[in-house]
């Protein structure tokens, strides 16, 4: 799978949460969501939907965007290079042996800022996305669901 | 567009899934009605609005607080890599009763902060240098995020604007001629 298809099936651009779409929902519709809303065809109704889903879909990219500039470094990383460390204080390691994981150390070392700039900048992308997304809606919501005056 | 709901909270997402630990969330929710109320926001769907312009203000003031810490120089930088490493030949090369050089390193003195203080430009700058990539990231979202404010506020004023108007009576929209 590729890293796209993956972020789109796992992580922060996969299918939102069905309690904060129906949330959502609920508050564009000024009511309770009935099973009914979820089977409607007309153009409003559908509208609103789509808008709920954008809007379950933009929080959870601010959400992500936050978890990920809150960190300098990827922990999976860090918890590898610690692992790798053991090895520098085994007495039955050979020198050779050491040297090399000291070399892994400090490429981890950097592997963990480097991965971490790069989340950095995906979240930043994904949540451009999903707030372009979502503005793109909320106007055709606007457009189908309240009528401007007449123009002269 | 129906009146604001009893409670404008409504149908907006959990702040605690959005602030980061050093941010208070009764500051946000008493910001959050502070906003509401000096943009005038009413219905459901302008203070949806007003909660992303203030999350947009929030991730402004984020960055601004990450750059000024990559640059403060009496933040400890150590890597884990350096400390790893540092404590292996410290070990290797120990003399009996010799302090660990990092313990030693936590227990040396830091001076005491300082303010407007010419004497430290060097050193920011030195961090400037060592971070300067991550900075630009900061940067770059700083620069999206006033972006996304402008947009937000836009879209705010466009809402309201639909609402006054829908809300007078046989209203005409009436354009310049001059302006076609």
């Amino acid at each position: 799978m590729s890293a796209a298809a993956n972020a789109r099936t796992h992580g922060a651009q996969s299918r939102p949460e069905e309690a904060a779409v129906v949330a959502h929902l609920a508050r564009i519709l000024d009511r309770p969501v009935s099973g009914l809303d979820r089977l409607a065809r007309d153009p409003q109704t559908l509208a609103a939907l789509r808008l709920a889903d954008c809007e379950a879909r933009l929080d959870r990219a601010l959400e992500h965007h936050a978890a990920q500039f809150a960190t300098k470094r990827d922990p999976e990383a860090d918890r590898l290079s610690e692992s790798v460390a053991d090895l520098l204080h085994f007495d039955w390691v050979e020198d050779r042996d050491r040297r090399d994981a000291a070399r892994r150390v400090m490429k981890l070392d950097q592997f963990s800022e480097n991965i971490s700039a790069r989340r950095k900048r995906l979240a930043s992308r994904y949540l451009r996305e999903a707030q372009s997304a979502r503005d793109r809606a909320l106007a055709a919501y606007l457009e189908l669901n309240i009528k401007l005056p007449k123009q002269k | 567009m129906s009146d604001a709901p009893d409670n404008p909270m409504l149908g907006l997402s959990d702040p605690r899934r959005f602030l980061l630990p050093d941010e208070d969330v009764r500051e946000y929710q008493d910001l959050l009605q502070a906003y509401l109320t000096d943009y005038g926001a009413r219905g459901a769907h302008e203070v949806r609005q007003v909660e992303l312009i203030l999350k947009c203000d929030y991730d402004i003031e984020r960055q601004y607080r990450m750059i000024r810490a990559h640059l403060d120089p009496f933040t400890s930088d150590t890597s884990s890599a350096s400390e790893i490493l540092s404590e292996f030949h410290f070990e290797t090369l120990k003399a009996a009763g010799a302090q660990s050089p990092i313990t030693t390193r936590r227990q040396s003195q830091l001076p005491a902060p300082l303010n407007n203080d010419p004497r430290l430009t060097p050193a920011v700058a030195a961090r400037y240098g060592k971070w300067r990539d991550l900075i630009e990231v900061h940067q770059r979202e700083l620069n999206f995020a006033e972006r996304r404010r402008r947009r937000a506020i836009e879209l705010l004023f466009t809402m309201q604007d639909r609402r006054r108007r829908n809300a007078t009576e046989e209203a005409v929209v009436v354009t310049d001629p001059g302006a076609e």
